[in-house]
C-alpha cells in the first residue's frame, strides 16, 4: 500500500499546511462565521491538538481540511498537502486524497459505521476504492491484518461482524483501522474518545499512538479534553469563537499559558497534585457566531479585559516568543506579571459545612444499602417473550451515605452505578437486600410515606437540556415541585426567587425558556428545581459531563458551596474521576454490579488497593504533559464482561493484570471464591475486595508509579 | 427460524378466524339478502324467496349460530365459501377477480415503489433546490387529489388524445376490448387496457412513497456513516448509493410489503373508474347487493393479504437489516 509521497514522509517534515482558513455557514439569520483565520502546520510523526469548547469551530475546521462541507458553505484561505492546494479542487480530486493521504476518525463510532455492512467489508471498501487493482481476497486479508494491528481479538472472525456486534471501543479501533488502511500522511481524529469510558479511552489512545508510529503520519487531534491533549499532543492550538487564540508546544501552552482563556481553562480542570484547590469558574458563554462583538470574543468573560479588548479584536494567534503564538492584547502582562488562574479569575467562595468538625461515625446515616441486588430478566423473541437469563445489574452491594458528605460511585459503563441510583430513587424494594433512606426501609413504605420521603430525596440528571421541558419557562420549571407539594402561590413566588439567587441565576431569568439559556445555566435551573423542596439528599447522576469544560467548574463549585450552606448529602455518579476526587469525600468503585473498593477519597486515590482501581486511576488523563509523559499505565485488556454472564469467582479476574501473573495455585481462589470487601492497611474504612490485596503493589505493572504520578518538581 | 415461522403462522390463523367469524356475525345481522328479491317484477313469492335463502344458508329463520356452523363446515370440509343471494358462487367470483387485481396491483405498485424510491432519494440529495420543490409540489398534488378524480381526469385526457389522433391509443374500459387480427394482438390489447390504471396506481403510490423515502434519505444523508464513507474516499454518488440509500431502504421495505398487500382490496376506485372487475370492486358490490357470504370472503381475503404483508415486511426487514437478523 505505498503512496507516491512515501519517500518525502520523514519525521519533522511539514505535510499539511493550513493558512488563514475561514469557514462560513449560511443560515436563516445570516452567515455564521464558524472558523476565522486558522493557520496550522501538521508535521509528519507529530500530533497537533486543537482544543476548544463546542462551537469553537474545531470540527468545522477539520471538515474543511477534508473538503467535506456541503456546497453552500464558504471555505476560504488555503489548505495544502505537500505543496498541493486542496481548497477549490473538485470532488473527484479530493476523493482520491481522502482516505488515501488524509484520513479521518470521527467522534461517535456507533453512528460512524454503516449499520448494514460488516466491519470487514467497510475496511475492504476503504482499501479497494484507492487500490482498484487489488483483488477482494487480498483486500480482505489486509483488512484482517489491520484489525489485528489495532488490537481486535480474533480478527478474522470479527471482520465478519456487524458494527452493532462491536462495543464502543472496538468500533473506534475499527475506525482507526479504516483510517490507516492506505497509510495516510495525515490522520484527523475528531473527539476520538469522547463517548468512551476512561479505561477504553486509554486503550484507544494507545491504538492511535501505535497507528501513528506505524504510518509516520501527522495527527490532528481535535478534543475538548485537556488531559487527552497533555498525553497525546506535541503542539496545541486553542480555539475560541472560531479563532485560534493560542498556539505552541504542549509544554509551553500547559505550563506557561499566555491567553487568559487558556489560563482559565487550565484552572477549570481538577489537578491530581492539588485536589483541594478550588476550580476556576469561567462564567458566561462564548458570543453568538452570528453577531460577534467588535472586540476580542473572550473580552466579556475575561477579568483582564480593557477598553482596547472590547473595541479591537486581536489578530489571529501570532508569534509572541519562540514556539508560542497568541491572540491577546494582554499577553505581555500575563507573562511579566506571571498571572496564573488563581490570580486572573476570582477564587470561588465555598461555604464550609456546619458538620465539618463532626467525626463521620457520629453523623446520621441518610442512605444505607445492605446487600442490595437488582436483577433483571433477560428476554428473547419479539412476539412471544420468554426469559432466557438474568442480568445481574447490581449484585450485592453495601453503601452508607452520612449526613453532609458526598459519596461517589465510579466504574465503567455497565458496572451498575446508574441502576443503583435509580434503585434508590425508586423507593421500591430491590430484588434482594434492604434500602434504608433516612432511617426508613423503603420496602415497608406505603404510598403517603413514599411521597413524603420523595421530598427529602431529589435528583439532578446528566443532560440539563433533556431534563427540562422545553415548553416551560424557568419559573414554572422550578415551581413545579412546590406546586406538587401544595405550596401557596405567594410562597412559591418567594421561594423561586430565593432558589434563583441560591444557584446564581438572575431574577429576570424566570421568564426565559430552557433554549434561551446556556448549558451551565440550564444545569443551574435543574439544581434549583432539585433544591426547591429543601431535600436532605441530592442524587447527582453525571451532573457535569454534558457541559462544556469551561462551565463544568462553575457547577462543581456551586454544588460544593450548596453542600456547605444547606448541609446536603450527595450521592454522585460520575465517570470523570478527576472531578470525583475533587468533590467527593468517599468513593465506591463498582465493577459488574459489585463494589470492589471503597473508602475515603484520598486514601483510595493515593493508595488504591484493588487492581481494578489502579487501572481505572491510571487511565485518567492528567492535564500536565510532563506528568503524562513520565507515566506508566495499567492498560486493561478488552471490555468488561456482560452482567448477564458474570465470570465465576472474582468478577474482575478475566481482565485482571495481577491474575495473569499469579501462579496456578494462587489463581484457584480467584476462580472459585468471590472476594468480599476487606479492610486495607489496617484502616477500618478503606476496604478492597481482592484475594491478594497485599501482593498488588509489588506486582509488575501495578506498582505505585503506574497509578497517579507524584507531583513533578 | 422455522419454529418461529410456524408459531407466527399459527398466531395469524387464530387472528384470521376471529376476524372472519366476527364479520360473518356482523354481516348476517346487518345485511338483508331478502331485499334483493323484493323489487322484482313480477314479485317473487315469499315462499320461493325463503326457499332460496334456506338453500343458500341465508335464511333469517334459521338461528344465526346454525347458519354460522353450516357456513364454517362448508369452508372447512369442502372449501366452499357459499353463494350470493342470487346464487352465484363466491369461489368462482373470487377465482376470477383475484387475478384481475393481481395483474393490476402488482404492476402498478411495483412501478410505484421503484419510481417512489428513486424520486424520493433523488429529491433528498437535491434538498431545497428548484427540482426538489417542483417534485414536492407535484407529489403533494397527487396525494391530495382523490384517486377517482385522478383516474377520471386520466380517461378524459386519454379520450382527447384518442380523438385528436383518430387512433384508439388508450383503452380504459375493462380488461379487454376489440382484439385486432395481428399476431400478439391479444397481449397488446391487454397491455393497452392495463396502461392507464397502472399509471394512476403508480402515480398515487409513488407520490406518497417518495415523501417517505425523501425523509428517510435525508436522515441517512446527514448521518455520520455517510460522512465516514466520504472520508474513506468514496465519491458523493457512490457514498449515497452504497451507504445512504442502502440504509434508508430498510424502513421502506416494511412499509412497502404492507401497502402492496393492502392494495389488493384498496384500489376499489381505480377498478371502478376503469371497470376492472377486481377484488376492490367486489367488496363494494358485495355490500351493495346484500351479499353476506361475499363480504365475509372479501374480509378473509384482505385479512390474508394484510397478514401476508406483515410477514413479508418482517422477513424483508430481517433480510435488509443485520441488526434484526442477528440481534
Amino acid at each position: 500500500m505505498s503512496s507516491p509521497d512515501d519517500a518525502g514522509r520523514t519525521a519533522g517534515r511539514t505535510v499539511l499546511t493550513v493558512a488563514d482558513l475561514h469557514v462560513t455557514f449560511p443560515s436563516e439569520d445570516g452567515p455564521v462565521h464558524a472558523v476565522r483565520g486558522l493557520s496550522l502546520d501538521l508535521v509528519a510523526g507529530e500530533t497537533t491538538a486543537i482544543v476548544g469548547e463546542s462551537g469553537s469551530g474545531k470540527s468545522a475546521a477539520a471538515l474543511a481540511i477534508m473538503g467535506l462541507h456541503p456546497p453552500g458553505v464558504r471555505v476560504t484561505g488555503s489548505v495544502s498537502l505537500s505543496g498541493t492546494e486542496l481548497l477549490g479542487t473538485s470532488d473527484a480530486v479530493m476523493s482520491r486524497l481522502r482516505g488515501n493521504d488524509i484520513a479521518m476518525v470521527f467522534q461517535d463510532p456507533l453512528s460512524a459505521l454503516t449499520p448494514v455492512y460488516t466491519v470487514g467489508d467497510q475496511i475492504v471498501e476503504a482499501i479497494r476504492v484507492h487500490n482498484p487493482g487489488l483483488t477482494a481476497a487480498a483486500a480482505a486479508t489486509r483488512a484482517v491484518a489491520l484489525l489485528d494491528l489495532v488490537g481486535i481479538p480474533d480478527p478474522a472472525l470479527r471482520a465478519r461482524s456487524y458494527p452493532f456486534e462491536f462495543s464502543g471501543g472496538m468500533r473506534q479501533r475499527a475506525m482507526i483501522a479504516m483510517a490507516i488502511a492506505n497509510d495516510p500522511a495525515v490522520i484527523i481524529a475528531d473527539e476520538p474518545t469522547t463517548a468512551l469510558d476512561v479505561t477504553v479511552q486509554a486503550q484507544v489512545l494507545e491504538v492511535l499512538r501505535r497507528a501513528q508510529a506505524e504510518t509516520g503520519a501527522a495527527v490532528l487531534l481535535i478534543t475538548h479534553d485537556l488531559g487527552v491533549v497533555a498525553g497525546m499532543a506535541d503542539r496545541v492550538t486553542v480555539m475560541y469563537a472560531g479563532r485560534p487564540v493560542e498556539h505552541g508546544t504542549a509544554d509551553e501552552v500547559f505550563h506557561r499559558p499566555l491567553m487568559p482563556y487558556t489560563v482559565g481553562l487550565l484552572g477549570t480542570v481538577p489537578h491530581p497534585d492539588a485536589p483541594d484547590r478550588p476550580l476556576t469558574s469561567l462564567e458566561g458563554s462564548p458570543p453568538s457566531p452570528l453577531t460577534p462583538p467588535p472586540g476580542c470574543p473572550f473580552a466579556p468573560r475575561c477579568p483582564l479585559a480593557t477598553a482596547l479588548c472590547r473595541e479591537a479584536e486581536p489578530d489571529p494567534a501570532r508569534p509572541f516568543e519562540a514556539g508560542h503564538e497568541v491572540a491577546c492584547h494582554r499577553a505581555r502582562d500575563v507573562r511579566t506579571d506571571r498571572l496564573t488562574y488563581d490570580k486572573v479569575f476570582p477564587v470561588p467562595r465555598i461555604s464550609p459545612s456546619p458538620l465539618a468538625g463532626l467525626p463521620r461515625a457520629e453523623r446520621d446515616t441518610v442512605i444505607a444499602l445492605h446487600g442490595v441486588r437488582r436483577h433483571f430478566p433477560r428476554t428473547s423473541g419479539s412476539v412471544f417473550r420468554r426469559r432466557v437469563g438474568t442480568v445481574y445489574a447490581v449484585d450485592g452491594i453495601d453503601l452508607e451515605l452520612k449526613a453532609g458528605e458526598t459519596l461517589a460511585l465510579v466504574g465503567e459503563s455497565g458496572s451498575g452505578k446508574t441502576t443503583t441510583l435509580l434503585g434508590i430513587l425508586d423507593l421500591a424494594a430491590p430484588t434482594d437486600g434492604r434500602i434504608v433512606v433516612l432511617g426508613k426501609d423503603v420496602s415497608t413504605l406505603d404510598r403517603a410515606a413514599r411521597t413524603a420521603l420523595r421530598r427529602e430525596l431529589q435528583v439532578v440528571f446528566q443532560d440539563p437540556t433533556a431534563s427540562l421541558d422545553p415548553r416551560m419557562p424557568v419559573f414554572d420549571l422550578i415551581a413545579e415541585p412546590l406546586d406538587a407539594f401544595g405550596y401557596e402561590p405567594g410562597r412559591i413566588e418567594q421561594r423561586v426567587d430565593e432558589l434563583l439567587d441560591l444557584v446564581g441565576l438572575e431574577p429576570d431569568h424566570v421568564n426565559r425558556y430552557p433554549q434561551q439559556l446556556s448549558g451551565g445555566q440550564r444545569q443551574r435551573v435543574c439544581i434549583a428545581r432539585a433544591l426547591a423542596l429543601e431535600p436532605r439528599v441530592v442524587v447527582l447522576d453525571e451532573p457535569v459531563s454534558a457541559l462544556d469544560v469551561s462551565v463544568r467548574a462553575g457547577i462543581v463549585n456551586l454544588l460544593a458551596d450548596l453542600q456547605g450552606r444547606l448541609g446536603l448529602s450527595y450521592l454522585l455518579v460520575a465517570h470523570d474521576l478527576a472531578v470525583v476526587r475533587h468533590i467527593a469525600d468517599r468513593v465506591a468503585v463498582m465493577y459488574l454490579g459489585r463494589i470492589v473498593e471503597d473508602g475515603p477519597v484520598a486514601d483510595v486515590y493515593d493508595h488504591p488497593a484493588h487492581p481494578y482501581t489502579r487501572a481505572l486511576l491510571s487511565a485518567i488523563p492528567i492535564p500536565d504533559p510532563a506528568a503524562e509523559r513520565g507515566r506508566a499505565r495499567v492498560l486493561l485488556a478488552g471490555d468488561p464482561p456482560t452482567p448477564a454472564e458474570p465470570p465465576s469467582g472474582c468478577p474482575f479476574r478475566t481482565r485482571c493484570p495481577a491474575f495473569a501473573q499469579l501462579s496456578e495455585d494462587q489463581r484457584a481462589a480467584c476462580v472459585q471464591d468471590t472476594p468480599g470487601l476487606d479492610v486495607v492497611h489496617g484502616l477500618n474504612d478503606h476496604r478492597s475486595a481482592c484475594h491478594y490485596t497485599g501482593l498488588i503493589p509489588a506486582i509488575r505493572g501495578l506498582d505505585d508509579d503506574a497509578v497517579w504520578p507524584r507531583p513533578t518538581a | 427460524m422455522i419454529r418461529y415461522l410456524v408459531r407466527r403462522l399459527a398466531n395469524y390463523a387464530v387472528l384470521l378466524f376471529v376476524a372472519v367469524s366476527l364479520t360473518f356475525v356482523l354481516a348476517s345481522v346487518r345485511l338483508d339478502p331478502y331485499s334483493v328479491y323484493s323489487l322484482r317484477t313480477p314479485p317473487v313469492p315469499a315462499e320461493t324467496i325463503e326457499g332460496l335463502m334456506r338453500e343458500y344458508g341465508l335464511s333469517h329463520d334459521v338461528p344465526l349460530w346454525q347458519r354460522y356452523l353450516t357456513w364454517l363446515g362448508d369452508i372447512l370440509f369442502r372449501w366452499d365459501w357459499g353463494t350470493s343471494p342470487l346464487g352465484v358462487s363466491v369461489n368462482d367470483e373470487i377465482a376470477v377477480r383475484m387475478w384481475v387485481s393481481l395483474r393490476l396491483v402488482l404492476l402498478g405498485s411495483l412501478l410505484g415503489i421503484v419510481v417512489g424510491v428513486a424520486v424520493g432519494a433523488w429529491t433528498a440529495t437535491r434538498q431545497y433546490t428548484v427540482s426538489d420543490r417542483v417534485v414536492t409540489f407535484l407529489a403533494l398534488l397527487v396525494i391530495s387529489v382523490p384517486v377517482f378524480v385522478l383516474a377520471t381526469v386520466s380517461t378524459i385526457v386519454a379520450i382527447r388524445i384518442n380523438n385528436a389522433t383518430g387512433v384508439d391509443i388508450f383503452e380504459f374500459t375493462g380488461e379487454t376490448g376489440s382484439v385486432g387480427a395481428y399476431p400478439g394482438a391479444a397481449l397488446v390489447d391487454r397491455l393497452q387496457h392495463l396502461f392507464l390504471p397502472t399509471v394512476v396506481l403508480t402515480l398515487t403510490g409513488a407520490a406518497s412513497l417518495s415523501r417517505i423515502q425523501r425523509n428517510l434519505m435525508l436522515d441517512a444523508l446527514g448521518s455520520d456513516y455517510v460522512r465516514t464513507a466520504r472520508a474513506k474516499g468514496l465519491r458523493r454518488g457512490r457514498a449515497i448509493r452504497r451507504h445512504a440509500l442502502r440504509t434508508a431502504l430498510v424502513p421502506t421495505g416494511t412499509y412497502v410489503a404492507f401497502t402492496v398487500a393492502t392494495l389488493f382490496v384498496g384500489s376499489a376506485y381505480t377498478e371502478r373508474v376503469f371497470n376492472f372487475r377486481g377484488m376492490g370492486m367486489y367488496a363494494v358490490d358485495a355490500i351493495g347487493s346484500q351479499d353476506v357470504h361475499g363480504i365475509v370472503a372479501v374480509t378473509a381475503f384482505s385479512g390474508v393479504c394484510v397478514l401476508t404483508g406483515a410477514l413479508l415486511s418482517d422477513l424483508l426487514v430481517a433480510l435488509l437489516d443485520p441488526r434484526v437478523r442477528l440481534g
